[in-house]
């Protein structure tokens, strides 16, 4: 299907916390467009105060983060021809800023909560010479964490944030992740498992799995990062032999 | 935290700003299980005859029965079994490990969550009101008990050994060694589930994912074993499926042969 010439109706959130609305506007399509070349064409041709945050128009920099007919993704990595066929003919292609995180402006969000749980999350805790050696195998398990691109449609998206609101019982996947990392990095010396089940609150989590839908950067957030960090608590606080095994053997 | 103005998230359940057909995953998944939980509870409450069958001096057992334990001499269970109230079946003793297993499985958690709680039903898409007013605790409360998981699986790893052997016994004729129709139902349906088993996520955890270094000798194989897991713990939702399903193909199977709509041959004995 050509999208070349197609006139295509969008309607876009625009307001600030003051007031907001829905607005519609339309342009003429052409091939080969992404959901921000829309935004991006909109703003030009007739809104020139139309406020959306972007950077590299490649799905790297994690700040193009938007609900498009309902279901969040980066607008720059959203194909119009995807987009076009999921939309009844008759009805605009609907594009609303992230619901869990405040609005700031049109299409714009504050992402800041993020960033103030991450600072609370301890750095890496290696050994103190600085020639650190560990295997590829040790190594692949830790960066492919590594892959996030800051987007936080996930922690968007998670229904313990954006539907039960408890921002301060919850890390949110995201955050949940960068503790995955460090807790399984070869040569941490750091004990997070305590942060890990009080502060960050990884029960709150019910492996539902919307956050690894969403995730641009294919990370398995749920199987990968979470499940794991659970089965630790596990070790930790609920297995009844690990826990008399460490009361016989002084360990950890 | 995370204050300030949001705009609103629509409220009340099956509120969304989707387009697409969210609901018929949970819809197809919950009616799945609700029609399997009906089907066991027959089974085992109401018609726990035609359990097995004989060819040839060969047994089969449907797979939601395997393993009879009422016909095992150990612990003189099958003299128990002439003396239990008649309403005992060997299905009834056993139930709770598969049910435990699968009910505390990590991806079972997911369909339920979705299916039966709505919570949520489908991502993006808001929760009933009572999810919201009865203050939602995650996995705690009587979800802590998903945590013992571990536990499950150690029981779920016994009965498939115990099912593997099962399959063996449908492969002694009296005129020797062979495979029947009953030998492949059984056979897969031991195959699915130790696909099941082996993809399991705890599994996954205690045989590597629990260490940081994987450097050299057990813990090095420990690594190795985890990686392979890791590979098959990626469709453990297909496993789950599958080997759920089965488990019934399996006994319809049981069951047709015994009212005589299908019949079971030895495809080969040596
Ligand atoms: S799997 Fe857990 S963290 Fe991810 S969206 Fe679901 S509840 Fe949130
Ligand atoms: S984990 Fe994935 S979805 Fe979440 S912030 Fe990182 S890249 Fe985005
Ligand atoms: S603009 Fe960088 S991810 Fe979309
Ligand atoms: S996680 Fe599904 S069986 Fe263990």
């Amino acid at each position: 299907m050509s999208l070349k010439g197609k006139k295509q109706s969008f309607r876009i959130l625009r307001g600030d916390s003051e007031n907001s609305s829905m607005e519609d506007f339309e342009i003429e399509l052409d091939e080969g467009m992404v959901v921000l070349d829309c935004v991006h064409r909109i703003q030009h041709e007739q809104q020139a105060d139309l406020a959306v945050r972007w950077n590299c128009k490649a799905g790297k920099c994690g700040s193009c983060s938007a609900e498009i007919n309902g279901k969040p993704k980066l607008m720059c990595m959203t194909r119009m021809n995807d987009v076009v066929a999921e939309t009844p003919e008759n009805i605009p292609i609907e594009i609303r800023p992230m619901k869990s995180f405040p609005l700031i402006k049109d299409l714009v969000t504050d992402v800041s909560w993020n960033y103030e749980i991450a600072q609370k999350i301890k750095p890496i805790n290696g050994p103190d010479e600085k020639n650190w050696e560990f295997n590829q195998m040790e190594a692949d398990r830790v960066q492919h964490f590594r892959e996030c691109i800051e987007c936080f449609l996930c922690s968007n998206t998670c229904h313990v944030l954006r539907d039960h609101d408890l921002f301060d019982n919850f890390a949110g996947p995201r955050n949940l992740v960068r503790l995955a990392q460090f807790e399984m990095h070869p040569l941490d010396k750091e004990d997070r498992i305590p942060e890990i089940k009080k502060d960050f609150g990884v029960e709150y989590c019910n492996i539902t799995r919307c956050c690894t839908e969403v995730c641009p950067a294919g990370i398995n957030i749920t199987d990968d990062a979470i499940i794991p960090l659970k089965e630790r608590v596990v070790d930790r606080y609920y297995d009844p032999i690990k826990m008399i095994w460490r009361k016989i053997t002084g360990r950890k | 935290m995370g204050e300030g103005f949001k705009l609103p998230v629509l409220n009340g359940l099956g509120k969304t700003n989707r387009i697409d057909n969210w609901w018929s995953q949970p819809l197809i998944m919950g009616t799945g299980l609700t029609i399997t939980l009906i089907y066991t509870f027959w089974r085992l409450f109401i018609y726990d005859l035609e359990i097995s069958y004989h060819l040839n001096g060969s047994t089969v057992v449907s797979p939601l029965f395997s393993p009879n334990i009422l016909e095992w001499e150990l612990f003189s269970l099958n003299e128990w079994a002439k003396t239990a109230p008649n309403w005992i079946n060997a299905a009834i003793l056993i139930i709770w490990i598969p049910f435990g297993f699968r009910g505390t499985c990590y991806y079972m958690r997911r369909v339920y969550y979705r299916s039966f709680f709505a919570s949520p039903a489908a991502c993006w898409v808001d929760e009933p009101q009572i999810n919201k007013s009865l203050g939602y605790k995650g996995e705690k409360m009587v979800f802590i008990i998903n945590n013992l998981h571990r536990y499950f699986l150690y029981a779920a790893i016994i009965i498939l050994l115990i099912k593997w052997w099962d399959v063996t016994h449908t492969m002694h004729f009296n005129d020797g060694f062979g495979i029947s129709i009953g030998t492949l139902v059984m056979g897969i349906e031991a195959f699915l589930l130790s696909m099941y088993v082996t993809s399991c996520h705890a599994l996954r955890h205690l045989a590597g994912g629990v260490l940081d270094r994987w450097v050299s000798g057990v813990s090095k194989l420990r690594g190795k074993m985890f990686k392979k897991i890791s590979i098959i713990n990626r469709s453990h939702g297909f496993w789950f499926w599958a080997s759920l399903i089965f488990v019934f193909l399996g006994d319809l199977w049981v069951l047709a042969v015994n009212k005589g709509y299908l019949s079971d041959i030895a495809i080969f004995v040596i």
